[in-house]
């Protein structure tokens, strides 16, 4: 077997890898316009690699991404501030895929606190 | 099962790479590093068995990645554990490391296989070309499945 061709195999296998990372980090897999829900928390974690909410919707538990754990801290989203029940608004982008009930939240809002998570991004809100 | 990962997420190191801002990419960091050297090396290996790099004798090139594979195993493993116990019930349920979980058990299955045939047999025979020949399929695969629990729910 020549070397070229273990490198070319190489080569390709790394570019196919690239295609999914755009996927999901970023804003390239969202709608571009502004998208809300309304429901009750199911799962909340705040943490590392992602801060992640499980809303339910009417039956739908939709999974709401934030921002990494420094910025969704920063953003005054800390543990305690909202817990499994409560009531939730999440505005932000939803996914291009209609089919999955996935968006990735700039502003929450429980009960009377606001929480922009991506503070640049909720100005346009 | 169950009570064991909740156990595992309740742990210290747990709670302290979950909220920190340096530990988790840094231990991310180290399971990448690993997860490189171990493929890489398992790839080399089982391209000279398959007949690549004729020049370099086969027992030179086995003798001398297999450690590295080894100890790159050993700290990916460690890592590996460390990432999972942040969120070990979330993924538990992750389609792609479930995949990556049995083509892992595969890959070390078959390195263990390799390792055990290699006294009884020539580095040359069939039997220990067809396994390089899984475990040059199996590493990458579970290196791909992985890659994708971060896409997958």
């Amino acid at each position: 077997m020549q070397v070229s061709k273990v490198m070319l195999a190489g080569l390709v296998l790394s570019a196919g890898l690239v295609v999914p990372a755009l996927a999901h980090h970023g804003w390239s897999w969202t709608d571009s316009g502004f998208f809300q829900i309304e429901g009750v928390i199911s799962d909340i974690y705040i943490g590392n690699p992602h801060a992640t909410l499980d809303v339910d919707v009417e039956g739908t538990i939709w999974r709401v991404e934030l921002a990494p754990p420094g910025p969704t801290t920063e953003a005054g989203f800390v543990e305690g501030v909202a817990a499994v029940g409560d009531e939730v608004v999440a505005i932000g982008n939803r996914s291009q895929d209609h089919n999955e009930a996935r968006m990735k939240a700039v502003r929450i809002i429980i009960g009377d606190d606001t929480y922009d998570v991506y503070p640049d991004r909720a100005k346009a809100i | 099962m169950i009570g064991l990962l909740e156990a595992l997420e309740a742990s210290g190191p747990a709670q302290f790479l979950r909220t920190s801002f340096v530990a988790y990419p840094v231990v991310n960091a180290g399971h990448i590093l690993a997860i490189g050297a171990l493929v890489t090396s398992a790839v080399l290996m089982d391209l000279r068995v398959l007949g690549a790099w004729r020049s370099i004798p086969m027992q030179t090139v086995v003798g001398y990645l297999r450690p590295v594979a080894v100890v790159a195993l050993v700290v990916a493993v460690i890592t590996g554990m460390l990432l999972f116990s942040v969120r070990p019930l979330e993924y538990l349920d992750n389609p792609a490391f479930r995949v990556k979980l049995v083509l892992l058990a595969i890959a070390v299955a078959n390195a263990v296989g390799f390792t055990l045939l290699q006294k009884a047999l020539d580095l040359r025979s069939m039997p220990l070309r067809v396994l390089a020949g899984i475990s040059l399929l199996a590493w990458p695969a579970a290196l791909l499945a992985g890659r994708f629990i971060g896409f997958v729910e």
